[in-house]
């Protein structure tokens, strides 16, 4: 019996506790690693322990490591494939989404596929042996553990995020503020520099508005629904509607993963740093502080904008009374002049 | 405006608008023209029409060079009417008779009563009666304003370095809601009162060949006629 036990090929008629058992005697050792040509050295500890708590609990690890035969492996196991069970109708009753779909179609698909070895595919974000559903708090894709997760590649971006306004918030389990996927998409990940992006310049200020144009979301924390809609009857807003590359957008101004309010000293739109923002190299260049001088997001039609609305209100009632007195004026004219003509009249 | 032009097979003709003007008017005419169209698409963007003249317009880069180069014809009209009303002969006399006065006003009051139907003389116009007046003084104002206007905006960056923020904030508004007033000035005073309303002293032609029927002229302006008939009986 015991023979059978130790020889080669793993039946797959054993029950799991027996197929695991065979793996973790060399992958439940804690210092079991591997010194890779680089001189970097990679874990190769499973903590079964950890597995057992994760949402593949009932699994082996040949169910995901199926290219994996016999002992000692013979070539080094390829990295695992998620959609070896995760496609829509797949009998082994795991949870069925056209996620992959959509990654498939991101940035980290296509660098995946051209063979770059730090690009993330499913287990780069959701984990290995401690996949845990993402609603819970103990998940590397739980709302306030995103920005962490995708922080551990986009190092630069996490940092600024991390003292943001945003950041803070939803580390304070803030339900409404965003993290990295509620702006980017969380598998159709796509480079800002691709037209389809939700953050391509010519998308920004709508998916900024998804939340800051809703006076359900950020009605609660006393920000202004107006700030979007300014921001579209403005010539920046008008002009990116009529495809305009070059003209500021949201992030152009609000930054990106920094952003922070205007009250914060280092907030990008702080009355003192307006100059260097607007005076940004390819905008207006030379601005001083004669720009920070005066709302600026301003809606003409409403009194906060002072003597802007009045203004534009003033326009309003003079273009329409003359409007409607020329119109007369016409009208009793044509009338006059018709009336002498039908007298067969002189004038 | 004394020279004539007799015609034997037709009503006699006088020459209202010499060709300087003429010339002056047509290219102001194209400049408001392809200003509106690259203007109001600004102003109201909402409106799905501004986007069709957009895209023909060949997109916003495109929009913004038109609407820059019209804005110097206008310019270049105005100094070049400017030349014209003072420093040349013809140009100068005409102008001198555009100059507002308080018969003017009198001659409004007695129209504006005329036209409620009250039984009062028509008023008797010279050259340039109260309506040509007040059109010529509101147009030159608007059109400087638009240009100055249109100018601080086009160096917009630095606009708003010489002043607060708040200033080039007006001057847009101004700018747009300016252009509105105008264009419905335009439209329903100058193009009704000068091109289309009845008994006009214009003809359909006359902004391209300057003549008017000198029956009209009698009838109109018969200040103006008066000075015209004496001239003619002067050797």
């Amino acid at each position: 019996m015991l023979a059978g036990l130790t020889c080669l090929l793993v039946p797959a008629q054993l029950p799991a506790q027996l197929q695991m058992q065979k793996c973790m005697i060399c992958h439940g050792k804690r210092d079991f690693r591997k010194i890779l040509d680089s001189g970097e050295v990679r874990s190769l500890y499973v903590d079964l322990n950890m597995l057992q708590k994760s949402v593949h609990a009932k699994r082996i690890c040949v169910d995901c490591h199926s290219d994996v035969v016999e002992i000692p492996h013979a070539e080094p196991p390829r990295r695992v494939s998620c959609t070896r069970c995760h496609y829509k109708g797949n009998p082994e009753g795991a949870p069925q989404t056209d996620a992959y779909l959509d990654y498939a179609q991101s940035v980290h698909a296509v660098e995946v596929a051209k063979g770059n070895p730090r690009a993330p595919v499913c287990q780069s974000c959701h984990g290995t042996h401690d996949i845990q559903h993402p609603k819970k708090p103990g998940s590397r894709v739980f709302r306030a553990a995103v920005a962490a997760t995708c922080g551990s590649c986009h190092l630069e971006e996490f940092a600024q995020y991390r003292s943001s306004v945003h950041g803070t918030a939803v580390v304070h389990g803030n339900p409404d503020a965003p993290t990295c996927t509620s702006c980017h998409g969380e598998h159709r990940v796509l480079a800002p520099a691709d037209p389809s992006s939700t953050v391509a310049p010519a998308h920004v200020s709508a998916t900024c508005s998804t939340c800051h144009a809703a006076v359900g979301i950020v009605g609660k924390y006393g920000i202004d629904v107006e700030q979007v809609a300014t921001y579209q009857e403005s010539f920046h807003g008008v002009a990116t509607k009529f495809g305009s590359r070059t003209v500021a957008n949201c992030s152009s101004c609000h930054m990106t993963h920094d952003i922070r309010p205007p009250e914060d000293p280092l907030s990008s739109v702080n009355v003192r740093n307006i100059p260097s923002t607007c005076g940004h190299k390819g905008c207006h260049e030379g601005a001083n502080a004669n720009y920070a001088k005066g709302k600026i997001h301003v809606d003409p039609e409403r009194p906060e904008a002072g003597i802007i609305y009045y203004v534009a209100t003033f326009f309003k009632y003079l273009t329409l009374i003359v409007m409607i007195g020329l119109a007369l004026h016409i009208a009793l004219d044509f009338n006059r002049k018709l009336q002498a003509l039908r007298k067969g009249g002189h004038e | 405006m004394a020279a004539e032009k007799g015609n034997a097979s037709g009503p006699e003709m006088v020459l209202w608008m010499p060709l300087a003007l003429r010339l002056q008017h047509g290219v102001l005419v194209l400049s408001v023209l392809f200003l509106c169209l690259s203007g109001f698409v600004l102003h109201f963007h909402q409106s799905a029409v501004a986007a069709f003249f957009i895209r023909l317009e060949g997109g916003f880069a495109a929009r913004g060079i038109i609407h820059r180069i019209a804005g110097i014809g206008m310019a270049v009209v105005v100094m070049w009417h400017f030349v014209y009303v003072v420093f040349t002969e013809e140009g100068h006399r005409q102008l001198m008779k555009l100059v507002p006065a308080t018969k003017d006003l009198r001659d409004f009051a007695a129209q504006v009563r005329m036209n409620f139907g009250q039984d009062v003389a028509a008023p008797e116009l010279d050259r340039f009666g109260f309506r040509e007046k007040f059109q010529y003084w509101a147009v030159a104002f608007l059109t400087i304003m638009m240009i100055a206007t249109g100018i601080l905006l086009w160096f917009g960056s630095e606009t708003m370095a010489l002043f607060p923020k708040f200033v080039i904030d007006i001057i847009r508004i101004f700018h747009g809601s300016e252009a509105t007033f105008a264009f419905v000035a335009i439209f329903l005073w100058h193009i009704y009162n000068v091109h289309a309303s009845p008994g006009r002293v214009t003809l359909p032609g006359t902004a391209l060949t300057g003549v008017v029927p000198l029956e009209a002229v009698r009838k109109l302006h018969p200040v103006e006629f008066e000075r015209l008939r004496k001239e003619r009986e002067q050797p």
